[in-house]
This record gives C-alpha cells, sequence and structure tokens, in this order.
C-alpha cells in the first residue's frame, strides 16, 4: 500500500512533466511550422517572379528576334504568372503553389507595391514592344524604358528576397530561444519532479518507520485479518499476549486459534463471534466481557473492537485491536474489597461513638451541664454527618459500578411524591418551611425506594436552603414521553457560574454549605446516578436570590390498555374512582400477565362482572354513589358473578368491623403493596393452588438471592436449592409450578436433574427454565426437554428479561390451569 | 410481663456496652453479651434469651455460622434472631433473610431507637 502510494506519486510527478513538454513541444512545433510554412511561401512566390521575369525577357527577345516561339505562353503568361505571385505577395491571397500570407513585415511590404508597379509597367512594355515590332521604326525609347523596368524589377525582387532570407533568420533565431528556453524549463520541470519525490519517499519512510514503531510499543494486540479471518499481520504484543510466535499466528483463523471457547468453556462458534461477522458487514464492533485463549491453555479476560476494511466497495479484511484487562479486573476487586472493609472499618467504631454519645446526648445517662450538652450535640451532629458521608459515598459506588441493581415496577408519581412530602415534612416544619404539592396522575417505570430517596434529598436541599416564611413546592407534570418532577424553593438561589456543577461529586455552591447544612456534598451526585440509571434526565434551572428549580424526568410507562386487554392471562375486573390508582393497578396486573379490564364506578363494574366473568374483582370501598359495599352485595345477588371472588384495596384498615357487611375475599390497605395484592390475586384466581409456586437452583448464593427477592416480588412462592440432591427434595416435598435451573451445580448437572425429574410421573410436566452461562446445542436441548423446557443464556437473557418471560409463562399456566379446572 | 432477656453478641467490647446500655436503660431489658460466635452459643444455650442480637462479621465464627450453629441446636433452634450489620445493601438484605432470621438491624443505630427497633420486629407489645 505504502509503496504503491510512493510509486503513484512518483508517476504522477513524472507523467506531469512528460505532459507538459509535449504540450511544449506541440506549441513551439506548431510555432515553427507556422512561421517556416509562411516565410517558404513567401519565398516560393519570389523565387516565381525571379524566375518568370528572366524567362518572359527573354522570350520577348526571342520574338523580336524572329524565333518562332509561343508568345502567349512564354512571354505574357509567364509575365502575368510574375505579376500573380507578387500580387498575391502584396494582399494575401493564391500564390503560385499555396494560398500566401500577406507580407506583414513593413520593409519587405515597402518593396511590393514598387516590385508590382514595375511588373504592371513591363507588362505594359511588352505589349507595346510587341505592337511596334512590326514596325520600321523601333522604339529606343521604348526599349530603354523597357530595361529600364526589367532591371528595376529584378533588383526589387533580389531585394525582396533578402528580406525574406533575413525574416527567416530572424524567425529561426526566436524559435531557437524559444525551444531553449522550453528546454530548460523541461529540465527544471523534471528536476523539481524528482526532488519533491525524493521528498516524498524520504516523509512516507518516515511515516511508516513512526506507525512500525507505533505498533511495536502498542500495548494493545493489533491483528490485521484477511477476508476470511486469517491473520495477516501481528503486532509484537499480539504475540506476547497469546503466546502465539507471529509465524504460528501468520496464516491462521484467528478466532480458531485464540477465540474458539467462551469463559466457561463451553464452544464458541466462530458464526457467533463478532470479529468474524466483521468481515460481512460494515459496523465496528465493540466487544467487552470476552476471554482469549493463550497457547498454554490459560485464558485472560479482554476487550477488543473490530473494524472492518473496505476497498472497492467490498469488506477485504479486518483490523482486530485487542486489550487485555486482567489487570483492570484486578484492580476492580481491589477495589471492591477496599470499598467493603472501608465500609466495615469505618462503621463499627462509629457504632459505639454514635451509640454513646445517643445515649449521653438523650440524658439516659444521667444529666450533663449545659456546656457538656453542647460539646455533646456538636460530637453527636457531626458523628450523624460522618455516618451520612460514608452512607453516601458508598451509595455513589455502587451506583456508578452498577452494583445497586434497580427493582423497577409500576408506580404512581403522586404517590411517590406525597410519601415523600410527609416523609420531610416534619423537617420543613421545624425549619418554618411549608411544603406543598400539585400532582398530575402519571404511572412510571421505577425503583420506587431510589426515586424517593432522590425527591427526599431534592426536598432536604430546599428546606435547607429555603428562609423561614418560604414554601417548597412539589410538582409532577405530564409529559409527552415523560413525567417531570420538580422541586422548587424561594431560597438564596444558584449562581450560574455553579449551575453547571452542582451535580458533580463534593460540590457545594458555598464551601461553609457542608459545615452548615450538614451534606456530604454527594447528594445531587447520587440523585443524577439514580435519575440516569431510570433512562431519566437531572437538571437544575436558578438565578442568585430568586430560588431554584431542582427538576428530574422519568419515562412514563407506555399506555397498558392495550397490553392489559390483550393479555391471554386470567381477565381481573378493577373497580375504582380515582383514576390514578386505576391505572397503577392495572399496570401492575397487565405486567404480571393478567387481563384487566377498568372500571370507575360500582354500576360500570357490575354490569362489565356479568358480560366479562372475570376470575376475579378488585373492588375499592369508598366510591362516590355507589360504594364498594353495594357493589359487592349487586355482585353476590346475581348468579353470573355470586362466585366471582373480591379483593378489597382499600385505605380502610383490613380489622374495619364494616368489613363483615359483606362476603369478600381478600382486605388489602392502601397504600398496597404489589407483591401483597398479587399474592392476594393468584391465591383468590389460582383457587386450591394457590401463588405459584417456583424452585430456584442455583449454586451461586448471589444470584440466588437476587432471584429469589426478585420473584418473591410478584407476590409467588419461591424455594431455594443449592445443590440437585437439594432440588428433588424440594420438588418431592411438594410439586412446584415451574423450576428455573442453572445446568452447573456442585452435585449434579442440570442435565442428570431432568433426568431423574423425567422418571417420575408427576414431575414429567413440569415446566423447566434453563438460565444458564452454557451454550447449548441441540443434542443437550433434547436431552433437557421435560415438558415446556426453554432455555436462556444468561449472557444473551439479562435478569430483568428472565424476570419478565417466568411471569409471563405462569400467566399462561394459570390461565390454562383454571381453564381446565373449570372444564 | 416477665422481663426480656436480651443476648447481644459482638466481638466490638465498645458496641457491646453501648448496646446493653440502650437496651438496659431504654428498653428495660436484661442483657447478657457474648464477645464471639462460640460464646454467644454457649450463652444462649445457658441462659435461654428471648432474642439473640447478632454481629454479621466476626472473627472465627462469623454472624452466619454462628446461626446456623443455634439452629442445628433444639433447644436454640427456635430463638429469634436480630442481625446487626454494617452491611447494608439490599441484596447483603436478602440473603441475610434467606438464612432464617427475624430481621437485620444496619449499623451504627441509633441508641435511643434501637430497643423500638427490636420490639417492632418481633412484635412485642412495650
Amino acid at each position: 500500500m505504502r509503496w504503491m502510494r510512493l510509486f503513484t506519486t512518483t508517476e504522477s510527478v513524472a507523467a506531469g512533466c512528460t505532459l507538459i513538454a509535449i504540450g511544449v513541444l506541440l506549441v513551439t512545433d506548431a510555432r515553427v511550422l507556422a512561421v517556416s510554412q509562411r516565410t517558404r511561401t513567401w519565398d516560393q512566390t519570389l523565387q516565381v517572379v525571379r524566375r518568370e521575369l528572366p524567362l518572359s525577357h527573354l522570350g520577348l527577345q526571342q520574338h523580336l528576334s524572329g524565333e518562332p516561339i509561343d508568345l502567349v505562353n512564354q512571354v505574357h503568361g509567364r509575365l502575368d504568372q510574375a505579376r500573380g505571385a507578387c500580387a498575391a505577395l502584396r494582399d494575401g491571397g493564391p500564390g503560385p503553389g499555396a494560398p500566401v500570407t500577406a507580407v506583414a513585415d513593413p520593409a519587405l511590404r515597402a518593396l511590393l507595391p514598387g516590385l508590382c508597379a514595375r511588373l504592371d509597367e513591363l507588362r505594359d512594355l511588352t505589349d507595346r514592344r510587341l505592337a511596334a515590332a512590326g514596325q520600321a521604326e523601333t522604339g529606343t525609347e521604348l526599349d530603354r524604358a523597357y530595361d529600364t523596368a526589367f532591371s528595376d524589377a529584378l533588383g526589387l525582387a533580389a531585394a525582396a528576397k533578402e528580406h525574406v532570407r533575413r525574416l527567416e533568420d530572424r524567425d529561426r533565431k526566436q524559435i531557437q530561444g524559444i525551444i531553449g528556453g522550453q528546454i530548460g524549463l523541461l529540465i527544471a520541470l523534471a528536476c523539481a519532479g524528482v526532488l519533491v519525490a525524493r521528498w516524498r519517499r524520504r516523509q512516507l519512510d518516515r511515516l511508516d518507520r513512526r506507525q512500525q514503531l507505533i505498533l511495536e510499543s502498542a500495548s494493545e494486540a493489533v491483528f490485521g485479518l484477511d477476508e476470511r479471518g486469517r491473520v495477516s499481520f501481528a503486532n509484537p504484543a499480539a504475540e506476547r499476549m497469546t503466546g502465539f510466535h507471529s509465524d504460528e499466528l501468520l496464516g491462521s483463523v484467528l478466532h480458531d486459534l485464540v477465540h474458539h471457547r467462551r469463559s466457561d468453556g463451553s464452544p464458541y462458534p466462530a458464526e457467533q463471534c463478532p470479529a468474524m461477522t466483521s468481515l460481512h458487514g460494515d459496523a465496528v464492533q465493540q466487544v467487552t466481557g470476552e476471554v482469549f485463549w493463550r497457547k498454554d491453555g490459560s485464558s485472560f479476560p479482554v476487550e477488543y473492537s473490530c473494524t472492518p476494511i473496505r476497498e472497492d466497495g467490498g469488506v477485504v479484511g479486518a483490523v482486530h485491536v485487542v486489550r487485555d484487562v486482567t489487570e483492570r479486573r484486578a484492580a476492580q476487586r481491589a477495589k471492591d474489597e477496599f470499598v467493603a472493609v472501608v465500609s466495615h472499618e469505618l462503621r463499627t467504631p462509629l457504632t459505639s461513638i454514635h451509640g454513646a454519645l445517643g445515649l449521653l446526648r438523650a440524658g439516659v445517662l444521667g444529666s450533663l451541664s449545659e456546656r457538656g450538652q453542647r460539646m455533646v450535640d456538636i460530637a453527636a451532629s457531626n458523628t450523624d454527618r460522618l455516618v451520612r458521608l460514608i452512607n453516601d459515598i458508598l451509595d455513589v459506588e455502587r451506583l456508578q459500578a452498577g452494583k445497586a441493581a434497580l427493582h423497577k415496577q409500576a408506580c404512581d408519581a403522586a404517590e411517590l411524591v406525597s410519601r415523600c412530602a410527609e416523609a420531610m415534612r416534619p423537617m420543613a416544619d421545624e425549619a418554618g418551611v411549608s411544603l406543598v404539592t400539585a400532582v398530575e396522575p402519571a404511572t412510571v417505570w421505577a425503583d420506587s425506594d431510589r426515586i424517593e430517596q432522590t425527591l427526599t434529598n431534592l426536598i432536604s436541599n430546599a428546606v435547607k436552603f429555603s428562609p423561614p416564611g418560604t414554601t417548597v413546592r412539589l410538582l409532577t407534570i405530564r409529559e409527552e414521553q415523560a413525567v417531570r418532577f420538580e422541586v422548587v424553593d424561594e431560597g438564596r438561589g444558584i449562581p450560574p457560574d455553579k449551575l453547571q456543577g452542582v451535580f458533580g461529586r463534593f460540590q457545594q455552591v458555598d464551601a461553609s454549605d457542608s459545615r452548615e447544612k450538614g451534606g456530604s456534598g454527594l447528594g445531587l451526585a447520587i440523585c443524577r446516578n439514580i435519575v440516569e440509571q431510570h433512562d431519566g434526565r437531572i437538571w437544575v434551572d436558578s438565578s442568585p436570590g430568586r430560588g431554584a428549580t431542582f427538576a428530574f424526568t422519568l419515562p412514563v410507562l407506555a399506555d397498558t390498555s392495550e397490553l392489559a386487554t390483550s393479555s391471554s392471562g386470567p381477565t381481573v375486573l378493577v373497580c375504582d374512582d380515582d383514576p390514578s390508582v386505576r391505572e397503577v393497578v392495572t399496570t401492575v396486573l397487565a405486567a404480571e400477565g393478567f387481563r384487566v379490564l377498568a372500571t370507575a364506578s360500582g354500576p360500570e363494574a357490575v354490569n362489565e362482572a356479568i358480560s366479562q366473568r372475570p376470575a376475579a374483582i378488585v373492588l375499592d370501598m369508598l366510591m362516590p354513589g355507589m360504594d364498594g359495599w353495594a357493589t359487592a352485595a349487586a355482585l353476590k345477588e346475581r348468579p353470573e358473578t355470586r362466585d366471582t371472588p373480591i379483593v378489597v384495596v382499600s385505605a380502610l384498615p383490613r380489622r374495619h368491623p364494616e368489613r363483615l357487611r359483606c362476603d369478600v375475599a381478600e382486605w388489602i390497605e392502601k397504600p398496597f403493596n404489589t407483591a401483597e395484592l398479587l399474592a392476594a390475586l393468584w391465591r383468590v384466581v389460582g383457587g386450591a393452588r394457590g401463588a405459584p409456586r417456583l424452585l430456584v437452583v442455583e449454586d451461586d448464593e448471589g444470584l440466588a438471592g437476587v432471584l429469589v427477592a426478585m420473584f418473591e416480588r410478584h407476590g409467588m412462592e419461591v424455594l431455594h436449592a443449592r445443590s440437585g440432591a437439594e432440588a428433588l427434595r424440594l420438588c418431592g416435598r411438594a410439586v412446584p409450578d415451574l423450576v428455573i435451573l442453572d445446568l452447573l451445580l456442585p452435585d449434579a448437572d442440570g442435565f442428570t436433574i431432568v433426568e431423574r425429574l423425567r422418571r417420575i410421573d408427576r414431575f414429567r410436566h413440569l415446566p423447566v427454565v434453563v438460565y444458564t452461562a452454557k451454550e447449548i446445542d441441540e443434542g443437550e436441548r433434547e436431552r433437557l426437554r421435560l415438558a415446556d423446557t426453554v432455555v436462556y443464556t444468561k449472557s444473551r437473557v439479562s435478569l430483568d428479561d428472565l424476570e419478565r418471560r417466568v411471569v409471563a409463562l405462569l400467566g399462561e399456566l394459570t390461565r390454562q390451569h383454571a381453564e381446565q379446572a373449570s372444564r | 410481663m416477665p422481663t426480656k432477656r436480651i443476648l447481644l453478641v459482638d466481638d466490638e467490647e465498645d458496641i457491646r456496652q453501648v448496646v446493653k446500655l440502650s437496651l438496659q436503660l431504654v428498653g428495660g431489658w436484661d442483657v447478657v453479651t457474648a464477645g464471639s460466635g462460640s460464646e454467644g452459643v454457649a450463652a444462649a444455650l445457658a441462659r435461654l434469651p428471648d432474642v439473640i442480637l447478632l454481629d454479621v462479621m466476626m472473627p472465627d465464627l462469623d454472624g452466619p455460622a454462628t446461626l446456623r450453629r443455634l439452629q442445628s441446636q433444639p433447644a436454640t433452634r427456635d430463638i429469634p434472631v436480630i442481625l446487626l450489620t454494617a452491611k447494608a445493601q439490599a441484596a447483603d438484605r436478602r440473603r441475610f433473610a434467606e438464612l432464617g432470621v427475624a430481621g437485620v438491624i444496619t449499623k451504627p443505630f441509633d441508641p435511643m431507637e434501637l430497643p423500638g427497633q427490636v420490639a417492632e420486629t418481633l412484635g412485642w407489645q412495650r
């Protein structure tokens, strides 16, 4: 490539010089030809004059001496030819051989009229001499005049000829000068071309050496691959990293050599390898979380990029840059351990200090002097600050490392705001600040704890920076795709130069704030992390002295009405006059796979229940007009709905004396907990089966803990087995509705468990979800087939996806069971 | 109502003293303390407390290991255990909940509220 480029450069310089040279030559030739052609015609024409004139004179003499000659041709004709030639020279036009250019040279031009006049005179004198020839007396005057004209004409023709010769000489010299100059120019151009080419070659050589040095000194392995994935180039780092010599690398398919297995040891098919697929596409691939295998069989974690090389519209290879991230992983682990140790080591002494000061401060150990009390208060409040700071640092650390898994669910935005307002009201009251809320109904898909943490943080800041007697307003505003939360204060505001930085770590608008207001300087950084993890945006509008508005958005949950009515799960009728409660309940149930019918009043609910025959009814009690009791009574009176179980969701307590007035299956208090509502619904819809029972077979305690908590939130009963033996024992105790199975277990692999289950009749139809890091081939898939076995690979199906799929599967199974039961 | 007896197991002497004072003076309960997991198991067998407050991170026998020993003894199997931990992550809480504990209280705690937290966890009337 490089040499081609060099070659092309030299070539183009040479070609340019040649083209210029040819052009110059052509122009010069044309000029030489034109000049020589012109002077040649003049010369030829004068030649005609100088030849014909004496011949005509000779003819006349012969005729006059009595010799018989062709007078017309030999005398008149020749004289006329000489005259014609002379006229052509003077005026331009048809000459004796070719057209003649009129003579432009002034000196020559001055001669021609005289010559023409002499020739005309000769013609006239010739005629007169011929006419006089018959007479006795020959005019001596006439002869003399003729001779004078003849010799004048000859002399003028000779002078003209001499002029032409001089002109020729001058032109020749000029042309020679031009050609000489042009040859010089050509030589100069050629020399310049050679010099430029040499300079360029040196530059390219230097660039080449630099690139070579960069490639050789790079810590990343750089591979050049051809169109079939074979190594065509490998830098020294590539050899060091893989342990293969360049001779072994070159010509080998890179994937087969170092990338043939995944981190868990399972085969990595070439058709799934990003490096191989980059040979068939345009996109640059960035890959993380994979391993490469060394020549000695050991593996190391890598990150790599694959960039296809395109030439003439097709991919001819790829560049593969690989980074060994072993050290980074180790550093991350060390940092995690450090954070864990710091967390424990700092909290332990703080626990003693905090506790001791708390007891002293409260006066439990006897009363203190006023100064002593003041000192203890200072120590206690600073201990509180230190505790908050440590908690915030750990929070930031976990959020930024993405370790704080979010537990998202449908949340009512208004509910979130009012809960936070209630929690912060004592602080606001103490500061003399009033807290008002204005909310629009909307449902967001969020981790309510984390959003409450964010809101609480913003409200706490707003109250801290508000003077007594002012108001802090909390708003939610429904936008097209998002819900905007705003916390608006009337405090001192934030100067424009500080606005940008407020969401950074350890940022305080005023350096004294952390001392006076007790913040860690991390609160807003935590808020930003939380909001960004929800795919939202956080910002602040403020100007000094005019308060501040902290706002963030959360993506609004898409309209669930379609999902709610299109689901194939059991039908649940929801009746509540509050649209936000209706929306949240509908969203929660739809996400769980229920088909939901939402109604806003008792009569509407009764009509819908009669026509749609739901599996259960979720009923609010305090509704205007026909209240919950009346609605429940109406439903119990109708034969179509008499047996439909009713789940009450009400602000009234469970032990409300009025409960006895109606026959309801379950009673959930508002604000309700999603898991509690779902568990109640599963109990009434599942009949004797109750809530779905899930068995998680997973030896990784961390992952198992997450799975158990995740599905318990759906109101399911979740059992956990750490080994194959424990899994079989738990299945024997009570048949689960679904098993989530890891394949790699300490005592038995998943295949063995499935084979054992298959031998027992009542387990033969057990649905199994295999969640494994292992790549499964068709044969292995067949070995895992029990009834409805599905296989999800950990690298491709996230926990969120798994949650959604399992919940949908259980919803479908419950519906099938309900259908079978009704038959 | 007879006075409740609490067993506190924590390797930190200072924390033991603070918790003891808090539970005695604010809660009005009897407090027995132990400085290690094995001492805690012995004390539990000897004194049969109403609840055991158990530190998670201790040298030798840590909280979960002590809990397993307590659960393996018929005499102590049914004594409710509340874990005291500086680890407050949600994932840790879930893991601890799986071990079969009555509750988890995060360090550092407020000594004036600690008895209330214990009572609330166990459903005691105060």
